[in-house]
């Protein structure tokens, strides 16, 4: 029997490259599961309560008011 | 002054690590020849104790002979090159907590690199030696360290990703909780794999094939520089061991004792009972019990595989090993990703 194709016959494929292929069709399939649970796995997670972390602040708050500047030097 | 007390870090190191090597080719024997049903060596010492060293004395008390036309220098730099950089991966290795030579920030990436220099010493012998044999079994040796180390650093990789970090002991330190093994456990098994190749053990020991290549990029080695690559050999067996068993079980970490300190509420308690338990918690002799496991799982190996032919070693690497590691590179910083998980170190930065 020849090796199916996968276009032609996709199942029968498949089955054949879990056969005689396993180490690459896992592989794929382990491979493939990344993509899904990176889009999958943040709505579970908050699903079953857990709570995005506020995000880190990168530079400092504005402060309100107008700005004192110095005058003269602080060790004099 | 500095320097003495250097000298001396190193030897404290380097000696007990090269007696550890004779004792493992001792066990080697001893273990094959209970797994073959014979006796094993039993005439040196007790219980055949002293053979490693009567082995030893006997091979640089010999004459030793090159080939004409080898290239001299190239022939005894090789297997020097060799065993100094087996023995310089032995210098980032974390004994016990604050037991170690060198606290590097990249120790993982300075094993790797000194282990893939090694390779350029089993070249140079193998080419130096003008032999056909020796040149084959470089050659040979050569192409599956190259294609074994893919495996080795994409495995650290996924392990640098968890514990976030390049340095050993905040790797070791990061498995308190858990060890690697657990999240891990597909992975280590292709890391072994891969160390076993990388170390040229059977069943992947195609470099030394006795049946094609007499005894492969060392044939035409004898006596002392042969003692060299001998060394250089089981120090790397044992060094990846070590590498194991910090990657994956914890290092000088005993999980076990963990467990039971934080499941009896014992670590709030100031006897000398905690004190004890504490030291055993994180003692050389972890390390040294997990590493010894890992050198008879090699001799196990050894014993029960036969050796496999040339293509089959690097289809298993390129159409085996590496689909799997690359599936595990993709899928483990998506589930990372995706649950948020920060690197085990998070405190330890």
């Amino acid at each position: 029997m020849s090796t199916p194709q996968f276009w032609s016959t996709p199942l029968r494929y498949l089955r054949w490259a879990s056969h005689e292929r396993p180490a690459i069709f896992y592989s794929l399939i382990i491979g493939s599961m990344g993509p899904v649970a990176l889009v999958g796995l943040p709505p579970l997670r908050r699903a079953l309560g857990d709570v995005d972390p506020e995000t880190i602040p990168m530079s400092y708050p504005i402060p309100a008011g107008p700005r004192t500047f110095p005058k003269g030097y602080d060790d004099e | 002054m500095s320097n003495i007390i250097s000298i001396i870090q190193g030897l404290l190191v380097i000696v007990p690590a090269l007696i550890s090597v004779a004792f493992v080719t001792i066990s080697e024997r001893k273990v094959m020849a209970s797994m073959q049903r014979r006796v094993g060596p039993n005439a040196v010492g007790y219980y055949g104790l002293l053979q490693a060293f009567a082995d030893a004395l006997k091979l640089l008390l010999k004459e030793y002979v090159a080939p004409t036309q080898a290239n001299i220098i190239l022939f005894f730099l090789g297997p020097v090159i060799t065993l100094i950089f087996a023995l310089l991966g032995y210098l980032v290795i974390p004994y016990a907590p604050g037991t170690f030579i060198s606290d590097h920030r990249l120790g993982i990436f300075f094993m790797l690199a000194v282990s893939a220099i090694a390779t350029y010493g089993i070249l140079l012998a193998g080419w130096s030696a003008n032999s056909k044999y020796a040149f084959l079994g470089s050659l040979r040796s050569t192409a599956q360290l190259i294609s074994y180390e893919l495996i080795l650093s994409s495995v650290l990789l996924l392990v640098i990703l968890l514990t976030g970090s390049l340095n050993v002991i905040t790797i070791v330190e990061s498995q308190k909780a858990v060890s690697l093994l657990l999240p891990l456990l597909p992975l280590f098994i292709v890391f072994f794999i891969g160390s076993i190749a990388e170390t040229n053990r059977a069943p992947f020991d195609l470099a030394e094939a006795e049946s094609e290549l007499v005894s492969g990029f060392m044939t035409e080695h004898s006596a002392s520089i042969f003692v060299f690559f001998f060394l250089a050999e089981y120090a790397s067996i044992i060094l990846i061991c070590i590498l194991n068993s910090i990657l994956f079980f914890g290092g000088y970490l005993s999980i076990i004792v963990f467990s039971i300190i934080s499941l009896l509420d014992l670590s709030r308690e100031d006897t000398l009972f905690h004190v004890l338990i504490s030291i055993i918690s994180s003692s050389p002799i972890n390390l040294a019990v997990k590493t010894s496991i890992l050198v008879f799982v090699f001799i196990w190996v050894r014993a029960s595989f036969p050796r496999i032919r040339f293509d089959q070693l690097m289809s298993v690497c390129w159409l085996v090993l590496l689909p799997i590691t690359i599936a595990y590179v993709i899928l483990l910083p998506c589930v990372v990703s995706g649950l948020l998980i920060n690197p085990v170190n998070i405190s330890l930065l």
